[in-house]
């Protein structure tokens, strides 16, 4: 039970800090080519504008999921109490019951 | 003319440590009351970065801008918790879109027959009629229903939607699991029309698109909220889009603002399975009651400038704008303070009830 929370742990921080760096990247692109970024970004048009809007998209991606992993990590959860309870609440998929063949004698 | 104002102001803007870590914060704080209430986060965004120096439409555009990424995060974090309602968000979202584009286009035209000042006048004048109905409807009826509600916290359909619920138009009525029922899709529209058009006014569409789905279409309140993550990502793609055809998003201020409030709308979603409905309620009254003062204050300032009234000094303008300002932020850091103390509290309730049961599983 031990080793496979520690297993879980491990595996949550190494996703945080691969979408940490994938997000830094992302940053560092931006800032530090600030001028040709702003330049291409603010043109008007099309093209232009789908510039932004993909960069934003973008972001959500790997900061969205480095925060998600980075509260995990700090121990900041949903209740499990309460999920459960959603679940329970679902309706209960019912398997389809085939009709089987039977002999009549 | 466009791609000119968005040039000075990529130019005017000095991006110090200390106007980063300003948005940044900003940004987070806006974030958890997103993702908690749905939306209500932004409101502070626009005057935020005007005080920065950034021109009005390029302060819009960059708040609508970072808004739609912001919702997805919370939509799919919420989604995950059984919470959103993707039919209704989307449905909804198309006639809110509607909405943005009618009330940007009305507010071009206040401004051009009355300049600055009327426009400011008409914003500040929705923000509080809507904000004094729809709040105060709001904060009561939390109140009431902390009063009221079970052990289970299950919240009370309204008069109003079971009477939506009981209407049936032919070939117009769709099922939503969120109102466990069907509902036409003509009072979808003006409750959608509606929204879009608020969120191109005051920036926060959510404050009447939420109570909307509550009161008019039967939705929980933890659905509700949820749902207008979805709402807001789709009006804000589209406005994005829109502003930036013109040139006008600094993608800087964009993802500065990201920075901080993709941190905390994962906080203000986590926080949201630790409440009852009437904490989402109590915690968007709240917020909606007080941005009423802080916009009620400016009032006087813009009929002074429209010479509606007598000029004020300009002293007492200095501080009403202030006073304005300040009160906008209190709001935000206020809801975002019943937010954490509900996140906190649920948390340490949590954990003080999870060595109890593996105390008495083990006994068994």
């Amino acid at each position: 039970m031990r080793t496979s929370n520690k297993k879980l742990k491990r595996g949550r921080i190494v996703r945080m800090i691969g979408y940490g760096a994938l997000t830094a990247v992302i940053y560092a692109a931006v800032f530090l080519n600030q001028g040709t970024v702003m330049l291409y970004f603010t043109k008007g048009g099309f093209l232009a504008a789908t510039l932004p809007v993909l960069t934003a998209f973008c972001i959500s991606f790997s900061h969205g999921g480095f925060t998600n992993y980075f509260w995990q990590v700090m121990g900041i959860e949903a209740s499990k109490k309460k999920l459960q309870q959603q679940k329970q609440e679902r309706p209960v998929e019912r398997e389809q019951i085939r009709p089987q063949p039977r002999l009549r004698v | 003319m466009m791609q000119e104002i968005a040039q000075e102001a990529t130019r005017f803007i000095d991006l110090n440590l200390i106007t980063v870590g300003y948005l940044f914060f900003v940004g987070f704080v806006g974030g958890m009351v997103s993702g908690f209430i749905g939306s209500g986060g932004a409101f502070v965004l626009t005057p935020g970065m005007m005080s920065l120096g950034v021109p009005a439409l390029v302060a819009v555009a960059s708040n609508m801008c970072h808004k739609f990424p912001k919702a997805l995060v919370g939509a799919i974090k919420r989604a995950k918790y059984g919470q959103v309602d993707l039919k209704l968000g989307l449905i909804f979202g198309v006639f809110a879109e509607a909405g943005v584009l009618y009330g940007a286009h009305v507010q071009e035209s206040i401004k051009k027959s009355f300049g600055d000042a009327g426009s400011n006048l008409y914003v500040s004048v929705a923000f509080v009629v809507v904000l004094a109905i729809v709040g105060s409807f709001v904060l009561r009826d939390a109140l009431s229903s902390m009063k009221n509600s079970d052990d289970h916290g299950e919240e009370r359909t309204a008069k109003l939607a079971r009477w939506v619920q009981s209407i049936h138009i032919p070939g117009t009525m769709v099922y939503f699991k969120s109102l466990k029922a069907r509902v036409s899709i003509l009072f979808i529209v003006p409750l959608g029309f509606a929204t879009g058009m608020l969120a191109a006014t005051i920036a926060v569409g959510g404050f009447l698109g939420v109570p909307g789905m509550m009161y008019v279409l039967g939705a929980p309140s933890l659905m509700a909220s949820a749902t207008e993550l979805v709402v807001a990502f789709v009006m804000g793609m589209g406005g994005s889009f829109k502003y930036a055809l013109s040139g006008l998003v600094d993608i800087r201020l964009v993802m500065i603002i990201l920075a901080g409030s993709l941190f905390g709308i994962q906080l203000g979603a986590i926080g949201t399975t630790y409440v009852k409905g009437y904490t989402i309620k109590f915690v968007m009254g709240t917020i909606m009651i007080t941005v009423l003062f802080s916009r009620a204050l400016m009032i006087p300032v813009y009929l002074a400038q429209l010479g509606i009234i007598q000029p004020l000094p300009e002293l007492a303008v200095t501080w009403l704008k202030n006073g304005s300002f300040a009160i906008m932020i209190f709001a935000l850091l206020l809801g975002a303070f019943i937010v954490l103390r509900a996140l906190l509290k649920g948390m340490k309730a949590e954990r003080q009830l999870t060595p109890q049961v593996s105390l008495k599983r083990s006994e068994v």
